[in-house]
């Protein structure tokens, strides 16, 4: 499990996470939901210690992040984390020369799911393809836990819709996954649990399935009543 | 260890086609500054022919001989020398903000690595240092290449015989390549090394803090000069000689190596604690 408690950090005078606290269970898709400038990309940060916090703490199935921990769990953001200069096939090399987690079958499996082809150089790619290498680099360590970053955000419907897939996929199964992203519709049909962030505050969570079975509400509905009262 | 030694062969070939570049532009540079020079020299020689000297002891009187100094002292030898000495330096500073900046965020992979981040800290200091001694062992062939050069381009009765030793002993610069003693090639080389420690705590306070960190970065860069040269401060002060001249280079040394120290831990704990991509 992923437990954030009572996170806060500040940018300047501005407080992006203000006491922030929830949970990412194993096994499940955790879905951080709101609006550009809610904290979400900075607590993914902040989880995988890419920015230090003022206050709280974070735990990684009960203990602090160390070094072990980046074998445990990948983080997939927003932008490529490979030089540009690399083709697909170096960047994998690369992967597999510092992970011991890296399952070169399943990026195969991944760059033929894509399409993609390991010759390319990442910066002759276009934006869903070098969206679809970011998954990649991410979903083919053997990790307990994936964090990704707007993985839908600026890229093609059809990009969208392969990415989409990979969650109903056995590449994510069993493994928890926590998603930022504001735009829902993607993927609502796919989460397990919603956390609604505001101003670097968790407003409300819920499990998804429970709120339709019980109440009769969707995600979206659920967010039109929190962020539009 | 072995992802400190992936690093570090990470970190080389990254630069390898710019540092093979300085290589061969080096190379060329100084070669054709041998045959420019020799070229002047037989030109000195054939003008003072054409004014009625023709003995080469009364030639050499009046031009004196062809030595190496006369080539280590000229920009042909000492231009590529400050170009691999400049381009290391933008280097050192390149080699961390490349990860950040434009549409390269490679810093996410590398902080993610697991592996301890003060390894990145190392591996970068120690391939920028490697680079640097390979230049180094680069430039001593090329002075033996140089020399013989010379004695094929010009007659033997003009050259200035000298070994390589003489050559270094000739030239302000290359003694501080090539001490020659090991305690000063020690003590110059650690130096070197600690100051691209001290430059990279520079950079990383500036990328934890910031704005904030350019001003601790530049206390930290004063408090470090004042350190080291805290023993020159303290005789200016009681306005004596306190120390002797070996005394002095000790002391400073290991000065050298305590900031040395505080550099890395300080490096470690931003690296752990305050980094932020």
């Amino acid at each position: 499990m992923i437990e954030v408690k009572q996170v806060e950090k500040r940018f300047g005078r501005k407080k992006v996470l203000n006491g922030m606290s929830f949970t990412a269970n194993k096994g499940e898709i955790t879905c951080l939901i709101g609006i550009n400038g809610s904290g979400k990309t900075t607590v993914l940060n902040a989880i995988m210690n890419l920015t230090p916090i003022k206050r709280g703490e974070i735990l990684i199935s009960g203990k602090p992040l160390t070094k072990e921990t980046y074998e445990k769990i990948a983080f997939i953001p927003d932008a490529i984390t490979m030089m540009p200069s690399m083709t697909i096939q170096q960047a994998m090399d690369f992967m597999n020369d510092f992970y011991t987690t890296w399952n070169q079958g399943r990026a195969t499996e991944i760059l033929n799911f894509f399409k993609l082809s390991s010759k390319d150089k990442i910066a002759t790619l276009s934006k869903g393809n070098t969206a679809k290498v970011n998954m990649l680099l991410g979903l083919a360590l053997d990790v307990d836990y994936l964090l990704m970053d707007e993985p839908f955000s600026g890229i093609d419907i059809f990009s969208r819709e392969q990415i989409a897939a990979v969650f109903t996929s056995h590449l994510v199964e069993n493994r928890g996954v926590l998603i930022t992203t504001h735009e829902i519709s993607d993927i609502e049909h796919l989460i397990d649990k919603a956390v609604l962030i505001e101003n670097g505050k968790v407003l409300t969570e819920f499990n998804a399935e429970e709120m339709r079975e019980e109440k009769g509400k969707s995600v979206v509905d659920v967010m039109r009543e929190v962020y539009q009262p | 260890m072995k992802n400190f030694i992936k690093l570090v062969n990470f970190e080389l070939n990254r630069f390898f086609p710019i540092y093979a570049a300085l290589g061969i532009l080096t190379i060329m540079l100084q070669v054709v500054g041998v045959f420019i020079t020799s070229n002047d020299y037989i030109f000195q020689i054939e003008e003072q022919t054409k004014m009625g000297i023709v003995k080469e002891s009364a030639i050499i009187l009046e031009i004196g001989q062809m030595g190496m100094t006369r080539f280590t002292g000229s920009l042909w030898f000492g231009g590529p020398i400050a170009l691999c000495v400049v381009t290391l330096l933008i280097y050192s500073l390149f080699i961390w903000y490349r990860d950040w900046f434009g549409k390269n965020t490679f810093i996410y992979r590398l902080l993610m690595l697991p592996t301890e981040r003060l390894n990145l800290y190392l591996s970068k200091a120690v391939a920028i240092f490697l680079m640097v001694l390979g230049l180094v062992a680069l430039q001593l062939v090329l002075l033996l290449v140089e020399r013989q050069l010379f004695s094929m381009l010009i007659p033997a009765a003009y050259i200035k015989t000298s070994t390589i030793s003489q050559i270094i002993l000739g030239s302000e610069y290359l003694l501080v390549l090539y001490p020659t003693s090991f305690i000063a090639v020690l003590a110059n080389y650690s130096r070197g090394f600690i100051a691209i420690l001290v430059l990279f705590t520079l950079i990383l306070l500036e990328r934890s803090f910031k704005i904030k960190g350019l001003l601790l970065a530049g206390i930290y860069a004063l408090a470090t000069l004042i350190v080291l040269f805290a023993p020159y401060w303290i005789q200016a002060i009681f306005n004596r000689q306190l120390f002797f001249t070996s005394e002095l280079f000790w002391i400073t040394l290991a000065l050298t190596f305590v900031v040395g120290a505080v550099s890395i831990w300080i490096s470690h704990r931003l690296l752990n604690r305050r980094i932020t991509v």
